[in-house]
């Protein structure tokens, strides 16, 4: 323990519950609607449940995916919701009338992850390895070439106008309107999570061995952070673009991300475990620029 | 202290070749009245589906990590599925996995170890390896798969015992013997095999690397098989078909009695012999008997092959051949008949092929020094770590009260004080898996550990 100057008051609790609820399953999707209005809850069952947001009033009960829903992303609008599951499928539902508007083939037995753009009505969908464009009314507007392996994640930057993946391998950034990706930032190992700040000028990744990545997405240049306990896979900016809050073990790592010196670090500034084996000695508390809610 | 109770899921890998009988197995494992709920990762398609709602497809997927050490090669495909069953966890107390024939077991195997998620709500229990009695034959000796599926097993099934004849069965125990001395081996047919032999077996389990009994191996002779045959003076006749091989060595020595003394003797001239210059014999030639004759017999591509030979001399003679006879269905003519060997005399093969998998099992009285062995130890994993699947062991160091056990998958290494040894012999006790094994140097550098 730290030695304080001053014991510190105790801190009051300062959130308290609105509602509570439960599905009666294993949560596996949990999503806001851009209006604020609906939370989307998909059971690991299949079936998707949407909630009230202000008094926790079940509004709709979709039946999702017969074999295990696996993700779930809301349309700009709020009124349509799409969800892939182990079914091979893409689901769009109206949220307001609980029906299926369009099913589509993911490409691959287990669709993992889906997300609609926060523009426009672009929806993208990965199973495996296989990436497709779609439009809101459930249409193919384009299948990209695999990729090198199983996609792990997609976010749209929050203009809309790019998308990254993440796979074993690297990042690489789609424009909606192109068939070619814009750009590769490549990476011997495996990329599990990904987030752009809210300016679009970083991503940030989390990895399968225990670090952190960020690219410049200008330059294309990249740091990484080492020495977390476990993988990474909880990442999140604040929303001024100076703090990345990343998880990777018991203790949660928030970098200040707007010094000068920020991505000038060389990979010596770092702390780096003593043995690749043995990352669980080290505590991830290098740079530590504040712990909590910003 | 440590025998905190185990709430993680056990998990057994199979691996086999296809056709071995994964599938056959798995739906025994399936249906069979167990009292286990068996979640399945199929990573093998076509033969027969299996309709089971905890039956889960994968498609092999390697990740190699950026620092490009082969320990953290590990499963994607298996951390991701692993991953999202768990949360299915009430579903299923055990899980199997099942590897394609030609996966290698080993980034399977560190997956469990290099994943935090895995390590934390999963553990490796075995992996159980399927071989198929009969073809096994055409892979043993080419296929890295194969040789790796049989050295990283815990335990393994020689399966479609029903299509080999019991000499073919004992010469294959045997050649999986030689290459991994510490997994338990079965017979079966139609992969019928009690479950408690195929889990929770603990292969992985430190408390059960006590179990290690590390074996001497045999000396390794250049022939694999001898027979004794008494000898009038006149011509005789070698046939052999086609085989696996073109050609053959052999040797026809003269034996002064069928007493042991005798045929050790004449086993140090069949060695003497076998590392003479060869000489080839072709169909219809004279194959040269007595020592050093040293005769390559290059068999006709599509038929039989003769080989004569004349015999001045009558006598026993002892005859050495590099394959077993039976491999090319060979057979020893007189004027009149097939001649019967009185004696016959399998060898364990002395493979000279680079990429032979092996086990060495070493056990030395005494204590180890620590440093001396932690600086062994880390210096031959990081030189031979690639070529070594799998090591256990039990160690007496200087100082501890309590056994040392360990075990090892590649570099990753796993140990930590046992119970104390009390008035037992303090002994050690390791044995490695591996390919290029280096028997001498290994059993050298061991020796050096002990404290002095």
């Amino acid at each position: 323990m730290m030695q304080r100057k001053r014991k510190p008051k105790r801190a009051q609790p300062s959130l308290k519950a609105i509602w509570r609820t439960n599905i009666d399953d294993h949560p596996i999707g949990l999503a806001w609607s851009p209006d604020g209005n609906t939370l989307a809850v998909a059971g690991l069952s299949g079936p998707i449940t949407l909630f009230n947001g202000a008094d926790g009033a079940l509004q709709q009960r979709l039946p999702g995916h017969a074999v295990d829903t696996m993700a779930i992303s809301w349309h700009k609008d709020s009124r349509l919701l799409a969800s892939v599951g182990q079914d091979g499928k893409v689901r769009v539902w109206d949220a307001e009338t609980g029906t299926q508007r369009s099913e589509m083939a993911g490409g691959a037995s287990w669709v993992e992850r889906v997300a609609f753009s926060p523009v426009d009505g672009w929806l993208v969908s990965a199973a495996g390895r296989k990436l497709r464009l779609w439009n809101s009314s459930g249409a193919l507007v384009r299948e990209y070439p695999d990729a090198n392996s199983t996609i792990t994640d997609i976010k749209w930057r929050h203009d809309g106008k790019q998308f990254a993946i993440s796979a074993y391998n690297g990042v690489v950034l789609y424009d909606p309107n192109e068939a070619e990706p814009l750009r590769r930032f490549e990476w011997q190992g495996s990329t599990l999570t990904l987030e752009w700040s809210p300016d679009g000028k970083y991503i940030a990744t989390g990895d399968q061995d225990s670090t952190v990545h960020f690219w410049i997405t200008a330059t294309g240049k990249d740091l990484q952070m080492w020495g977390y306990e476990t993988k990474v896979l909880e990442l999140a900016w604040s929303f001024n673009n100076r703090y990345l809050a990343t998880g990777g073990g018991t203790q949660i790592v928030i970098w200040d991300c707007s010094g000068k010196r920020f991505g000038k670090h060389s990979a010596d500034d770092v702390r780096r475990p003593s043995a690749p084996h043995q990352a669980s000695q080290v505590s991830a508390t290098w740079h530590v620029a504040g712990v909590g809610r910003q | 202290m440590m025998n905190t109770v185990e709430t993680r899921v056990p998990v057994t890998v199979l691996t086999g070749f296809l056709g071995s009988g994964k599938t056959t197995l798995l739906n025994r494992i399936l249906t069979e009245n167990h009292g286990k709920k068996i979640a399945v990762i199929e990573n093998e398609f076509g033969e027969v589906g299996i309709d089971n709602d905890l039956v889960i497809g994968a498609e092999e997927e390697i990740f190699e990590m950026n620092n490009g050490c082969i320990c953290c090669t590990v499963r994607g495909d298996l951390i991701r599925i692993l991953g999202h069953l768990m949360k299915r966890r009430d579903k299923f107390d055990y899980i199997m996995v099942e590897t394609t024939g030609m996966a290698d077991p080993g980034p399977v195997a560190q997956t469990f170890y290099v994943d935090d998620d895995m390590q934390q709500k999963l553990h490796l229990d075995a992996i159980v390896t399927l071989v198929d009695a009969k073809h096994i034959w055409e892979h043993i000796d080419d296929s890295d798969e194969a040789k790796e599926q049989v050295a990283f097993a815990d335990v393994i099934l020689l399966n479609k015992i029903d299509l080999v004849s019991p000499e073919n069965l004992e010469k294959l125990e045997a050649r999986i013997k030689s290459m991994n001395s510490m997994a338990k081996i079965y017979r079966s047919r139609d992969a019928v095999v009690e479950m408690d032999k195929i889990l929770n077996v603990g292969g992985f389990n430190l408390e059960r690397a006590l179990d290690i009994d590390p074996k001497f191996m045999e000396p390794e002779f250049p022939f694999e098989w001898s027979g004794i045959y008494p000898l009038n003076s006149g011509s005789f006749e070698w046939v052999m078909g086609e085989g696996p091989d073109p050609a053959m060595g052999a040797a026809l020595l003269p034996l002064a009695n069928t007493g042991l003394a005798a045929q050790e003797a004449t086993l140090m001239d069949a060695v003497l012999t076998f590392s003479a210059d060869e000489q080839a014999v072709r169909a219809e030639e004279t194959m040269r008997p007595g020592k050093g004759q040293y005769n390559q017999l290059v068999l006709n591509e599509n038929c039989e092959t003769v080989f004569n030979f004349t015999i001045q001399q009558p006598g026993y003679y002892m005859l050495f051949t590099e394959h077993h006879p039976d491999e090319f269905d060979a057979r020893l003519c007189g004027a009149e008949s097939v001649l019967e060997p009185l004696e016959t005399r399998e060898y364990k093969p002395d493979h000279e092929h680079d990429e032979e998998v092996t086990s060495v099992g070493i056990t030395l009285p005494g204590e180890l020094q620590l440093e001396k062995l932690n600086d062994w130890l880390s210096q031959l994993l990081r030189e031979q770590g690639q070529d070594i699947f799998r090591m256990k062991g039990v160690l007496s160091v200087r100082g501890w009260d309590e056994r040392y056990v360990f075990q090892g998958v590649h570099m990753l290494f796993d140990g930590r004080p046992n119970r104390p040894w009390g008035n037992e012999l303090r002994q050690n006790k390791m044995i490695f898996i591996g390919r290029n094994l280096d028997r001498a140097a290994l059993e050298n550098g061991f020796r050096q550990c002990l404290a002095s």
